[in-house]
């Protein structure tokens, strides 16, 4: 379970948000709501350990237990992120993206581990090419096949569905769909299509 | 469908945390992801050439134009050896700090901080950017000995003093190009900083070097410069390791 308490973030005089407080459990997909500047990528990277909040606390339960939680340096560590501002390599290409993150993360990755794991997002057939030459559309994809690589307990989606086709969506709703048998997932968004795959509304 | 190759995140090396026994681990850098991190540097860098030109260029250039502005006349080996040591200096700041300020300006830090650990991160960037002074130097330093008619009486000393500054340069611009690339005026900032600490680096170099082109006297004596230098990539390397993971998190 993710468990959220009094988080607040403020960049100098400007609070982005304060008092926020939720818990997601394991298997539910939560959408992160709020106009644009309300801090829903704020969010997720405060719960993702890349941006320190000004006050209050994430812990992640793995096992609901309170004694068993897991400070942010560790949830780290738990989770996998698409996000419009978290790129990957455009100087590598589609298959290296995947073998460089697979490695940093401890995943070896067979040449054919690679490919089928770019089948399920449609890449298999871009595997040489540089990330640089894909549309928009195939680096979110690409962005999608990163954040699942390790199998993360909790995944966090930054407007997932900003630049992906109808198959993309077919995708993105697979990823979110095997999401729930491992874990929990995020998404910040405020396109209609995405509510559709989220079970719970965090509003900020 | 399954999206997903394995179990669980347990990467090589992980350790546990003292929160939950079975699975708050955090990956530690090992031999596997330090060099993942250098060739994916590596394989970035040969495709833009990015900071490969900009060494390159300065590297081989500055030794052309100082034996056109030199012609003639016979510089002592101590004046060589600081000239060789300001030409190799200059040509790390223009490139060394690319690999970091890179990650920050086209975003990609923000997954690497996600997926890799800062140690595996200081050093296959520190290891990339050895490879890159070493690799640029076998071009500018034969140039320069040819173009300004120095007398190599030790090269073995000469590569012992130019590996041992290439280490310390290495791993004092890793540090510093990660400190630098968080700040707004990332190429000013990281001059600024970088100079100072490296001065004691250049002066012992310069002597050792001064010793390889044949000095005679004190500045012969090379060495208290080579321990001066061992000394220096010792305590760049410690003080590394120690703040890294404060710089790349901050």
């Amino acid at each position: 379970m993710l468990c959220v308490r009094k988080l607040a973030k403020r960049y100098g005089a400007r609070v982005v948000f304060r008092d926020v407080n939720f818990e997601v459990e394991v298997g539910t997909v939560a959408a992160v709501l709020g106009s644009n500047g309300a801090g829903k990528s704020t969010l997720l990277k405060i719960v993702a350990g890349l941006t320190r909040p000004t006050s209050g606390r994430v812990q992640w339960l793995p096992t609901g237990d309170a004694q068993g939680a897991l400070d942010a340096e560790v949830l780290q560590w738990q989770c996998g992120l698409a996000a419009p501002d978290a790129p990957v390599y455009r100087e590598l290409t589609v298959g290296e993206n995947l073998e460089f993150f697979g490695r940093v993360r401890g995943v070896e990755l067979t040449p054919d581990a690679v490919l089928s794991h770019l089948e399920k997002f449609s890449l298999h057939t871009r595997r040489n090419d540089l990330a640089m030459d894909l549309s928009s559309g195939l680096r979110a994809r690409l962005q999608l096949a990163v954040a699942t690589l390790h199998r993360a307990p909790l995944l966090l989606l930054d407007e997932p569905s900003a630049n992906l086709d109808e198959a993309g969506r077919a995708i993105l709703q697979r990823v979110v769909e095997a999401q729930r048998e491992q874990g929990l997932a995020l998404i910040a968004t405020n396109d209609p299509r995405d509510l559709e795959l989220c079970d719970e509304r965090i509003e900020l | 469908m399954e999206i997903g190759s394995s179990a669980a995140i347990q990467p090589p090396g992980a350790r546990e945390s003292t929160l939950h026994p079975l699975t708050a681990l955090v990956p530690r850098a090992t031999w596997a992801t330090v060099q993942a991190v250098f060739w994916k540097d590596w394989r970035s860098e040969w495709r833009t050439r990015a900071a490969l030109n900009s060494i390159a260029l300065f590297s081989i250039a500055s030794p052309v134009a100082l034996s056109f502005s030199v012609a003639r006349q016979r510089l002592e080996p101590e004046t060589l050896a600081g000239l060789l040591w300001t030409v190799l200096l200059f040509a790390a700041l223009v490139g060394l700090a690319r690999s970091f300020v890179k990650e920050e300006e086209s975003g990609t830090a923000t997954l690497l901080r996600l997926s890799c650990p800062p140690d595996a991160v200081l050093w296959g960037k520190a290891l990339f950017n050895l490879v890159l002074l070493v690799g640029t130097q076998a071009a500018a330093v034969p140039i320069f000995v040819l173009l300004l008619n120095a007398q190599l009486s030790r090269a073995g000393l000469l590569l012992l003093v130019l590996l041992l500054g290439d280490v310390g340069l290495a791993v004092v611009s890793s540090l510093l190009g990660a400190i630098a690339s968080q700040a707004r005026a990332r190429g000013s900032l990281f001059a600024a900083i970088a100079v100072p600490l490296v001065l004691p680096l250049l002066v012992a170099a310069s002597t050792g070097t001064a010793a390889a082109f044949g000095a005679v006297g004190p500045q012969g004596d090379f060495w208290p410069a080579l321990q001066i230098m061992l000394g220096y990539d010792v305590a760049v390397v410690t003080a590394a390791w120690m703040l890294f993971d404060f710089v790349w998190s901050a």
